[in-house]
C-alpha cells in the first residue's frame, strides 16, 4: 500500500465521518461514527501493534467520537455522565482503566500502550469556545443498535445549565 | 499644570491600550496560570539530547504531535513557517513525537516538514506528564520554565496573528 494510500486512510480514521450519528445543537456538535475490523487494523497495524492487541480491539465495538463547542462557553465533556443502552441493557463502557489492565496482562509496550490513550476520547475536559476533539470510545460488541444517554455541562460566566442528549440507532461494525 | 495632568492622562491611556492589544490573544490561544514546566529531556533520532532546562531564560514553543494525528499533519508545515519567521527572536522550538517509531517518523518529517527536528518521546512518558488536552498540543513557557500559555489543537502559527502574538511575548 502505498504511504500516501496509508496516510488517508489513517486520517480517515479519526476524522469526522460522513455516515455518524450526527447531532447539533446551539451550543455543541456532536458525532459518533462506527468503525469496521478492516479500519482498525489498518490503524493499529500501520503502527506496528502486535497482532494479538490489534484482534482484541476488532472484536470490540469501536466508536469514533467528534466533539465541538460552538457556544461562547464552556462546555464540560465528562464520560461518566455517558450512559450507553441496548434494547433495554446497559453497556459497560470499556474505560482506561479496563485497558490499562488488558494491556498490562499482555505485556503491550509502552509505546503502544501511550499511543492507544492518545487515540481514545478524554474522559473529561472543559472544552472552550471552538475547541474541538476527536478520539474513540470502547464497547463491548452487540448486533443490537446502541443508543446514547449523556448530560453536558455548560458552564456560562454566571450561570450553569445541564443539557441531555439522546443518539439512537448507533451500529457496531463487524 | 493642567496641560501636564492632560499629557499624562494621553501618556497612561496609550500605555494602557498598547499593553491590552499586547496580550490580546489570538484564536485558540488561552492563558495558563504559571504552573511550572514538567521536566523535559529527550533525544532526538541522532540520538542528541535535549533538556528544557537548558533554555532557561528564553521563550519555548514546546509542540506534541504525532503523524496519525489529522490536525498535527496540517499544522507542521506551519511550524516550519513560524520557527522561520521567528529565527533571531528570543524563542526556541521544540517538537516532540509522541510514542511512535523511527520509521514512522523519518517518513513523516521527510515528506511534512524535511528541515524541522524532534525529539523522540520513545513510551510517551512525557507526553504524559505534560497532560495535554488532546494532540497536537504546544505549551509556550516563558523564561523562568513556567507555562503561560497553551494552544487548543493545531494552529495556523504562520499566520501573522500568531506571529505578532509570539514576538509580542518574547519581546
Amino acid at each position: 500500500m502505498s504511504n500516501r494510500l496509508l496516510n488517508l486512510l489513517l486520517l480517515l480514521l479519526l476524522s469526522p465521518f460522513s455516515q455518524a450519528a450526527e447531532l447539533k445543537t446551539a451550543d455543541f456538535q456532536l458525532s459518533i461514527s462506527a468503525r469496521t475490523p478492516e479500519q482498525i487494523g489498518a490503524f493499529y497495524e500501520a503502527r506496528g501493534f502486535p497482532r494479538p492487541a490489534i484482534t482484541l480491539l476488532q472484536q470490540q465495538c469501536y466508536l469514533t467520537v467528534y466533539f465541538r463547542n460552538t457556544s461562547h462557553h464552556i462546555i464540560w465533556l465528562d464520560l461518566g455522565n455517558w450512559k450507553f443502552n441496548s434494547v433495554g441493557n446497559k453497556i459497560t463502557r470499556l474505560d482506561r482503566a479496563y485497558w490499562q489492565q488488558v494491556w498490562r496482562d499482555m505485556g503491550l509496550a509502552m509505546r503502544f500502550q501511550s499511543t492507544f490513550r492518545w487515540t481514545l476520547m478524554p474522559e473529561r475536559l472543559d472544552f472552550r469556545p471552538d475547541e474541538r476533539e476527536g478520539g474513540n470510545l470502547i464497547l463491548p460488541y452487540t448486533d443490537q443498535p446502541i443508543e446514547l444517554q449523556a448530560k453536558i455541562r455548560i458552564q456560562g460566566p454566571q450561570t450553569e445549565t445541564f443539557r441531555t442528549i439522546q443518539m439512537s440507532n448507533i451500529l457496531c461494525k463487524r | 499644570m493642567q496641560a501636564i495632568v492632560r499629557l499624562c492622562c494621553i501618556v497612561l491611556l496609550s500605555l494602557t491600550t498598547s499593553y491590552s492589544s499586547a496580550l490580546e490573544l489570538p484564536k485558540g490561544i488561552i492563558q495558563q496560570d504559571g504552573r511550572p514546566a514538567p521536566a523535559l529531556k529527550l533525544s532526538d533520532m541522532d540520538g542528541n539530547t535535549t533538556e528544557l532546562a537548558q533554555f532557561k531564560g528564553r521563550w519555548v514553543f514546546v509542540h506534541f504531535w504525532a503523524s496519525w494525528c489529522g490536525p498535527c499533519r496540517r499544522e507542521m508545515p506551519t511550524l516550519k513557517g513560524m520557527n522561520d519567521a521567528m529565527a533571531g527572536e528570543n524563542f526556541r522550538t521544540i517538537l516532540i513525537n509522541t510514542a511512535e517509531d523511527e520509521d514512522t517518523v523519518f517518513t513523516f518529517m521527510s515528506a511534512v516538514a524535511p528541515e524541522l527536528n524532534t525529539l523522540m518521546d520513545v513510551d510517551g512518558l512525557v507526553t504524559e506528564a505534560w497532560q495535554p488536552r488532546g494532540l497536537p498540543a504546544t505549551y509556550l513557557v516563558d523564561p523562568d520554565g513556567k507555562i503561560r500559555y497553551q494552544a487548543l489543537g493545531g494552529r495556523p502559527w504562520n499566520q501573522a496573528i500568531y506571529l505578532k502574538f509570539l514576538r509580542t511575548i518574547v519581546e
